[in-house]
């Protein structure tokens, strides 16, 4: 196991310099750059000239790309082009206030997904079984920000005022000092991801279910309970393991529209500011920071996996 | 310095008249103090005070309370040096912290404001400028004429006014006294109370240090987040006394309207900026009060130096498939008011009334035969830049079909707009707010200008602006101007179909509110006379 991981870093490591050597030259690729962004209607070829040699915007593709990469690796990400600030600090806030919603989402769907994966599974073809198949695939069909919409209009602004409608944390607050202003984020990114999982575990739930194992523990006069959680979910959450994987990724994403919509200090909103602003330290820091998220929720995965699957880890 | 006769003319029109005459003679600081709600009411409310563009209720302002405005347009690049603002949340942040030697007033007039004179000669060729007394920077210090020329020259080294400044011998700027500048001018430039009235004019301390925000400005910077937030609170010695009424303005960044309406609708922000008729709609049904200013205006323009706008024949065929009233109701609804491919607003000092054009297919059929572009097809580079423009833009597709004229409509975003093609799109949409006539034309309309997205070079009409700006006789000036006009509504590079309403929401426990003509949110995101039930 120790050698797989360390493989799998190495490769990881790999995937990272790959992706920062993509976006960078993506981003070149882009018409303008920062100085544009910060000058702005006053950007006269002149005035452009001036701030891109102080930004250093002048130097080729390749050296500006050298130069970044050293001073990244050396422990400096750089400063802002538009603002000056120190990329880190700049953007650490915004990882915080993402890194709260995916967690918090991720972990609540996942709940909410497994169980009622297991008890739709264990009243199959009963009146909860239909109902849920049917909201289910009605939730999935709907795109996120049209759940962050619904819910807005239902709780927030039209129908009643129990939430706050929008979740702008002001600076320097911690999101969990401000539990109200994250329900409405979390519960549309929980709606989003909920269903994908559900049929998952209830799929997974049904098949282990029917299986040789689960009859022989039901003849040995096992009570539902312990069958149920202790002799058939476990063998559901080797592949449920990757799903819940892949809902992370998918969250990580796909925070960007929730963020948009409730105008949270996030992530998402913080590269499509960067982007648009060709702030490149700001965007590599960003991008590599996700990649990383990937690369270590890919490898936590496959070995949460391993762990839970002794048959793998015998020799062949 | 000025002969009798100068005077004489200068105190004749009303269009020259920078004297104080709204904001009463000057007063020492207790004289003052005890009119200061008379001064104010003047200054706010100006000539007209409409019921519609007003959030003034019966009653008592109460003070207290914090104005929480949602701001679209901004992000990482947001800063708080005026002389860099770009964005609506940077001029919104420097409004609060800066002020300016003149200002507009609700009726789009030109008033003084931290000057309390402004003063030619005869010629146009050396100004006097005296700033009222009672004004302090943030920090304590009184404004000085020192602070007056500093503010000066880094209004010339700014990009966004250092062209306007040209004509002015900034370096031969003289202290006359601790509050009296004279400023002496190469040519004569009568149009100089203009230009430091703009949204460039800005007055700092002679000490300015952009990381330290120091202003005479009714609020002081507390914190600030860029592409976030930031939160003033009140200037407890701000020169108008007893303003502002809120303790706290917090300013948010905001990244589209949608979330700005929820804001409004959940109560989370009491002030939200430049809505799209939607959206008004929206409010409305929720309660939330419409503060509709005007001023802006939408030009579309046709480059002069290439095919086919280079022939006027064709730039006159696309003024004439424009259906105006149809265009404006489409985007606007019941707002806003129409143009004449004209840069002057009915309200202008200079404005001369042209007759108003209307939708002529058959017009612009003949004439585009007759330049032999027949069923002619153009690229129409448009951006959302401010509300309206792109479904303007499809409105004028729509419209162009009937004259055989195919408008493909390309939009970019608002960066790739403003990036290196900027100044270089052949046929394309803008918005600009307003400043007066001479100096709106100034930038757009002549080969020195800034934002000339025309390069529009007209021989004529060059000479006739220098000789307008020259022109110590305003109905001289007029005359040139009316002109002027009347190239831009022949032969010009411009469509403008209407003139641009701001459509801002506030919450019904805002009042004082005032909505202005210059073509920015809340007149000139003007919160110092606000209060909150």
């Amino acid at each position: 196991m120790a050698g797989l991981t360390l493989r799998r870093l190495a490769a990881g490591l790999v995937t990272l310099l790959a992706v920062s050597v993509i976006v960078f030259f993506a981003t070149s690729v882009l018409p303008g750059n920062a100085a544009y962004a910060i000058l702005g209607r006053s950007a006269t070829p002149a005035s452009v000239h001036t701030l891109e040699h102080t930004l250093h915007l002048n130097q080729g593709v390749l050296a500006s790309y050298w130069s970044w990469l050293n001073s990244f690796v050396s422990g400096n990400p750089g400063h802002s082009l538009v603002n000056g600030q120190p990329v880190a600090s700049f953007v650490s806030q915004r990882f915080v206030n993402s890194a709260v919603l995916v967690l918090l989402a991720g972990f609540i769907g996942t709940g909410i997904g497994v169980a009622l994966g297991v008890f739709a599974a264990v009243r199959r073809d009963g009146f909860f079984d239909h109902a849920s198949a049917i909201a289910a695939l009605a939730i999935t069909a709907l795109p996120e920000f049209v759940v962050a919409v619904l819910l807005t209009f239902l709780l927030a602004t039209n129908l009643s005022h129990l939430l706050p409608g929008i979740s702008v944390l002001p600076p320097g607050t911690k999101p969990w000092d401000q539990p109200r202003l994250l329900v409405l984020p979390v519960l549309t990114l929980v709606i989003v991801v909920v269903p994908y999982l559900f049929r998952m575990t209830r799929a997974g739930m049904i098949e282990a279910l029917e299986s040789d194992y689960v009859m022989m523990a039901r003849l040995k006069g096992l009570s539902q309970r312990r069958v149920i959680f202790l002799h058939a979910l476990p063998n559901v959450l080797a592949p449920s393991i990757q799903v819940i994987g892949l809902i992370f990724l998918y969250l990580a994403g796909g925070i960007v529209v929730v963020e948009t919509v409730f105008n949270y200090p996030g992530v998402g909103q913080g590269l499509v500011s960067a982007v648009s602003d060709r702030d490149v330290p700001v965007i590599q820091f960003l991008v590599i920071a996700l990649a990383a998220f990937y690369v270590l929720v890919n490898i936590s995965t496959d070995l949460l996996v391993l762990a839970v699957t002794p048959r793998r880890r015998l020799p062949r | 310095m000025t002969t009798v006769d100068g005077d004489k003319q200068l105190r004749d029109s009303r269009l020259t008249d920078y004297r104080p005459e709204v904001l009463g003679p000057p007063v020492s600081r207790r004289g003052f103090l005890a009119g200061a709600g008379t001064v104010a009411l003047g200054l706010t409310l100006g000539a007209c005070g409409g019921s519609s563009s007003t959030s003034g209720a019966l009653g008592k302002p109460k003070r207290g309370g914090t104005l929480t405005v949602a701001i679209t347009g901004g992000g990482s690049a947001d800063t708080l040096d005026p002389f860099k603002a770009n964005a609506e949340t940077d001029y919104c942040r420097a409004e609060q912290l800066y002020e300016s030697l003149t200002r507009f007033d609700a009726s789009g007039q030109l008033r003084n404001y931290l000057a309390e004179e402004m003063t030619p000669n005869k010629t146009g060729t050396l100004w006097t400028i005296r700033v009222r007394d009672g004004v302090h920077f943030h920090d304590g210090r009184p404004l000085t004429a020192a602070d007056v020329m500093a503010s000066l020259r880094l209004m010339g080294k700014a990009p966004s006014s250092a062209g306007l400044m040209t004509p002015l011998d900034l370096n031969g700027m003289k202290a006359l006294d601790t509050k009296t500048v004279s400023v002496p001018a190469h040519s004569p430039l009568f149009t100089f109370p203009a230009i430091v009235g703009g949204f460039w004019g800005w007055v700092v301390p002679a000490n300015y240090n952009p990381a330290r925000p120091n202003g005479t400005g009714p609020f002081v910077a507390e914190s600030f987040t860029p592409g976030v937030q930031s939160t003033f609170k009140r200037n407890p010695n701000y020169w108008q006394s007893g303003r502002p009424y809120v303790d706290k303005i917090v300013i948010t960044d905001y990244s589209d309207e949608t979330s700005q309406v929820n804001a409004l609708t959940s109560g989370q922000a009491n002030c939200a900026n430049d809505f799209s008729l939607a959206s008004v709609r929206v409010l409305k049904g929720a309660g939330v009060k419409i503060l509709a200013g005007e001023g802006g205006v939408s030009p579309f323009f046709m480059r002069v130096d290439t095919a086919p706008f280079s022939d006027v024949r064709v730039r006159q065929a696309l003024k004439l498939v424009v259906d105006r009233p149809q265009m404006l109701k489409t985007v606007f609804g019941e707002y806003g008011s129409l143009g004449n491919d004209v840069f002057a607003p009915p309200f202008d000092p200079l404005y001369a009334s042209l007759p108003q054009r209307n939708q002529d297919l058959a017009g612009a059929k003949s004439l585009l035969r007759q330049a032999g572009h027949s069923g002619l097809t153009v690229t129409l580079s448009s951006s959302p830049v401010a509300q309206g423009l792109v479904e303007t833009g499809q409105v004028f597709a729509q419209q162009a079909k009937g004259a055989g004229i195919n408008v493909r409509l390309a939009v970019v975003p608002v960066a790739v707009h403003y990036g290196p093609n900027f100044l270089k799109w052949p046929f394309t949409q803008e918005y600009l707010s307003y400043d007066q006539y001479l100096v709106q034309v100034a930038n757009s309309m002549l080969p020195s200008g800034s934002l000339n997205e025309s390069h529009f070079a007209n021989p004529r009409y060059v000479s006739l602006y220098n000789q307008a700006v020259a022109a110590a006789d305003t109905n001289l000036r007029k005359e040139l101007a009316a002109e002027m006009q009347r190239i831009e509504y022949d032969e010009g590079p411009c469509i403008i179909p209407y003139f641009t309403p701001t459509l801002d929401g506030y919450a019904s426990s805002v009042h004082g509110l005032q909505a202005g003509k210059i073509g920015f949110p809340f007149g000139q995101f003007t919160f110092f006379d606000a209060w909150i039930e």
